[in-house]
């Protein structure tokens, strides 16, 4: 929690600017360390095929259960499948889930919250009587309803867990674009003539944008999560798939002997929303002045 | 500062320091003052001249996580305010003085009624039953113009005016013998602002408080008190009568804000406005703190910090160059 | 107030009717269908077809959709289930109460430890206890709730016995799910609440508060809290959602028959009165928990309560409308 910021990094940046938001995130040792674990995460997974020796997917009954040791550094699994391995190859989905589902989440969100947001009235009425609907749920059970009708598969899973968060983006739009309209600084904008088209580029897009960076951070974060739990219920991505959620629904049935086997998955699965969290709340600070201190 | 007798205040070489960012900022720097019961002073000087923070170290309601440094000594009717427990300090905390805030529109509870927050003070200071404080609660928004059937309304429901007279009404609640009135009449309109001066006045002489008034504006000053202190960047520079202020004015500093002051009987001038900008509170000159803007300041006075010396009974100025002006 | 709640519980309806719309219609374009799955393998398909017609499935959408609307406004009947042929909202009704005891007992949880925590962390901000509370807080909010409960089991059923590890026969067994479900929403709801009270803390009325003389402890809860619970109540509304939704996947976990274990076997099997049925329940409890959340600023705030009973829609878009 450290947030030590650094007076002469942010000096003479204009507060709210990509350049300020980065200097302040960057003097955070949190989002930092955040951002370390993704891009380590990241690098692993991608170069996995070439460090590890073991297929994800390799039966091997001599290592069944084997505990953590030098040749399986966390251990097999109860195929006596290398769990290390397996753990490096899940970060594949839980990461392109998280930022293909937001991809969708925020791309929707954004239309359907500027339009309702820039015309008002009856566009307004209808696309939010609309959300209405999907917002008469917790998310999860959005997201498990959604699953069930598309099926188990990467694309599907990240296809519902994307329709499943778009709501909440298109909300969170259009209150901004509600408030930066009616902001005074608009209103000054307009009174020096500046263009329509100004305002919109200059004014209301870098208002707009800078909350949802928090806001997609924070939702790669919860549909990393989620897709956990839809895969340790059944749904999303299933065994033999090494989906870290699937991973732990295989482990627990073997958890009291082996712990191990629920153990690392879970790590891994906090360590990646953890380190999103981390990067969403630093970005929040860096944007929100009355935070400081 | 040294001879003088128990006074009902006493304010002995008071410094304070905020910590913001990493660096010190010398809000107030050894100031010192006192005041006669029931006895007005005027405390004048720009926005960030640590007047307020004088209000709060007296009050002792300081904000403790911004807070650095504390030292000096506060004297109020024979206590020790700096060495009282938070328990003791609480007891006098709107009884035996309190203050009016310069926003009346953040100054009060947004989620209580009027009355309510009134008559929370009554309870705390006077031995009176709820429906008894209540009741004096209502007697009390009266007395400063708010009608009773309003009283159970919320903050929201007030204007900018009547916020203040309800802040008016529960510093003045317990009778308090000093009142510390910081900038209030800065967030209303003129119009306004003159009925509450002259509320405020006409408590002042029913209940026979003492009051330090915090002001930018040397007319209300003019108005309103006996003595005057001219604060610049956390120290006082001149101090006195109010006719020594401002019929003798001595300090550099306080004549720049007479002349940057339009005169409404003589002749029509130019303003003379003061060049430069005060100076930076985490980075103060080594010398006098007015001495970058002022146009009689010469080595002597940038090279060490300047003492108060008294130029004539009660009038004390922070200058070395009086006399040869 | 009251004519406003009774006006928020009639305009539930229709979004509860939407919902079924909607799902009904999600699950008509599954793959799959429950009659063989039922029949299994042995059914011939001259078999499943006849099942299929005498339970309507063969008929066109809009008429399945007017039956199954039809009988839920009329009769409140949700249909049979296609695997067990038992009603669907009898099923319902006797698994509720194990879905409530865990979504209500990790809502008390929440709030009884969420926000004492946030106050605390607040008053004693930048001190170690502080960063402890929040670095502790931190990992709580990026733990799956399922994994809180895989590891629960471990320590506590497995290691200790202290606690069951599945079955719903006594409290003793819905001890863990309960704090296994509330870990994330007590970790957020500590960090709102220690956000929220710092904001509130520095606040001029606070500080005319403590002008006024009252002791530092009233400061804190009689004129910080009441304030600060505002943005604390919009995360609760997120946390009670989250809480419900996660009692499915809790259910699941502790082999707890209750609303989420029949949503998740409905969904294996395709049963869509069952996925239909459960979901509108769900869906129906947490209209009256958002409900309740409405109610709960109107109570802490005097403005927004002023909103309601202007204007009887629900006051927090009417802010938002007029700019």
């Amino acid at each position: 929690m450290a947030k030590k910021t650094n007076k002469s990094s942010t000096a003479g940046l204009k507060p709210g600017s990509l350049k300020y938001v980065w200097s302040k995130v960057s003097h955070n040792a949190g989002a930092m360390g955040g951002l370390v674990i993704i891009c380590a995460i990241i690098i692993l997974s991608a170069l996995i095929p070439f460090i590890s020796p073991y297929d994800y997917s390799a039966i091997d009954m001599s290592n069944m259960y084997a505990l953590p040791s030098m040749q399986h550094l966390f251990g097999c699994d109860e195929l006596g499948r290398d769990i290390m391995t397996r753990v490096l190859y899940g970060a594949r989905y839980t990461l392109s889930i998280g930022f293909f589902s937001v991809l969708i989440s925020a791309t929707g969100g954004i239309i359907l919250g500027a339009l309702s947001g820039y015309f008002g009235g009856l566009v307004d009425t209808a696309i939010m009587r609309f959300l209405d609907i999907f917002q008469a749920f917790p998310q999860i059970l959005l997201a498990i309803a959604l699953s069930a009708v598309f099926g188990s598969g990467l694309d599907k899973c990240i296809l519902a867990l994307g329709l499943a968060g778009m709501p909440n983006f298109a909300r969170m739009m259009r209150a901004n674009i509600l408030g930066i309209r009616g902001a005074e600084y608009i209103e000054a904008a307009a009174s020096i003539n500046c263009t329509k088209v100004r305002i919109i580029l200059k004014h209301i897009i870098p208002n707009a944008f800078s909350p949802l960076i928090v806001q997609i951070a924070m939702s790669i974060a919860a549909a990393g999560l989620q897709a956990s739990s839809l895969s340790f219920v059944g749904l999303g991505i299933q065994a033999p798939e090494p989906e870290w959620g699937a991973m732990l629904a295989a482990g627990r049935n073997f958890m009291r002997d082996y712990p191990h086997l629920v153990i690392v998955p879970g790590l891994f699965i906090m360590a990646t929303v953890m380190s999103f969290n981390l990067i969403g709340d630093a970005i929040r600070d860096a944007l929100d002045p009355k935070l400081k201190d | 500062m040294q001879n003088q007798t128990e006074k009902f205040l006493n304010v002995n070489n008071l410094v304070v320091e905020y910590h913001s960012a990493g660096a010190a900022v010398h809000a107030v720097n050894d100031v010192s003052f006192s005041l006669e019961a029931g006895s007005s002073l005027g405390l004048v000087g720009e926005t960030g001249a640590g007047k307020t923070t004088i209000a709060k170290t007296i009050m002792r309601i300081l904000p403790d996580h911004a807070v650095s440094k504390v030292e000096g000594e506060v004297k109020f009717a024979g206590q020790d305010i700096m060495r009282l427990s938070d328990k003791e300090m609480a007891s006098i905390r709107g009884k035996d003085m309190s203050m009016i805030f310069q926003d009346p529109m953040t100054a009060l509870n947004p989620v209580k009624t009027v009355v309510s927050q009134v008559a929370e003070s009554i309870v705390l200071h006077q031995k009176l039953s709820k429906q008894e404080s209540i009741s004096k609660a209502i007697k009390m928004l009266e007395m400063v113009g708010i009608a009773a059937d309003r009283v159970n309304e919320y903050p929201h429901q007030f204007s900018g005016g009547m916020k203040q007279r309800a802040v008016i009404a529960i510093a003045i609640a317990c009778s308090p013998q000093l009142l510390i009135a910081d900038e209030p009449t800065t967030a209303l309109d003129v119009t306004i602002q003159a009925q509450v001066l002259e509320l405020i006045a006409s408590l002042r002489k029913e209940i026979g408080m003492a009051m330090i008034l915090i002001t930018h504006d040397l007319g209300i000053v003019a108005e309103a008190c006996d003595n005057v202190a001219v604060v610049y960047a956390g120290q006082i520079v001149e101090m006195g009568s109010k006719e020594d202020i401002f019929l003798r004015t001595a300090h550099p500093y306080t004549k720049g804000l007479f002349a940057a002051l339009p005169d409404l009987k003589g002749k029509t001038r130019k303003l003379v406005p003061i060049e430069g900008l005060p100076p930076d509170p985490t980075n103060l000159p080594k010398g006098c703190a007015f001495s970058p803007r002022c146009p009689y300041a010469d080595e002597g006075c940038r090279e060490r910090a300047i003492d108060m010396t008294e130029i004539a009974g009660g009038h004390l100025c922070r200058c070395r160059k009086i006399e040869r002006k | 107030m009251i004519k406003y709640i009774l006006k928020r519980i009639v305009l539930i309806i229709p979004i509860l009717l939407a919902v079924g719309i909607m799902i009904f219609t999600l699950m008509y374009f599954v793959p799959g269908d429950p009659v063989s799955i039922a029949l299994g393998n042995s059914a011939t398909q001259e078999e499943i077809e006849a099942i299929k017609t005498s339970k309507g499935l063969n008929d066109p959408y809009m008429v399945q959709l007017g039956r199954y609307l039809g009988n839920l406004v009329f009769h409140l009947d949700m249909g049979t289930s296609y695997k067990t042929n038992m009603p669907v909202s009898m099923e319902l009704l006797s698994r509720f109460p194990n879905t409530m005891k865990i979504a209500l007992s990790s809502i008390v949880l929440t709030m009884l430890i969420g926000i004492p925590i946030g106050i605390r962390a607040a008053i004693k901000a930048n001190t170690f206890e502080d960063r402890l509370s929040m670095f502790v807080s931190l990992l709580g909010t990026a733990l799956p709730n399922f994994w809180m409960a895989l590891l629960l089991i471990l320590l506590f059923s497995v290691t200790l016995k202290w606690f069951p590890s599945n079955g719903d026969k006594s409290w003793k067994y819905f001890v863990l799910p309960a704090i296994s479900n509330s870990i994330g929403s007590i970790a957020m709801i500590a960090r709102q609440t220690r956000a929220s009270m710092l904001e509130v803390i520095r606040s001029d009325y606070v500080v005319t508060a403590r002008a006024k003389g009252v002791p530092e402890r009233k400061v804190i809860l009689g004129h910080a809290l009441p304030n600060a619970l505002i943005p604390i109540i919009t995360v609760c509304g997120g946390s009670f959602g989250m809480l419900l939704g996660g009692a499915i996947i809790t259910e699941s976990v502790f082999s707890i028959s209750g609303i989420g274990t029949y949503l998740l076997t409905g969904i294996n099997s395709r049963d869509y009165n069952v996925v239909q049925g459960s979901v509108l329940y769900i869906a129906a409890t947490f209209a009256v928990l958002m409900l309740i959340i409405d109610v709960l600023y109107a109570y802490v705030d005097p403005r927004i309560k002023a909103q309601y009973v202007q204007s009887g829609r629900k006051g927090k878009e009417n802010g938002k409308k007029d700019k």
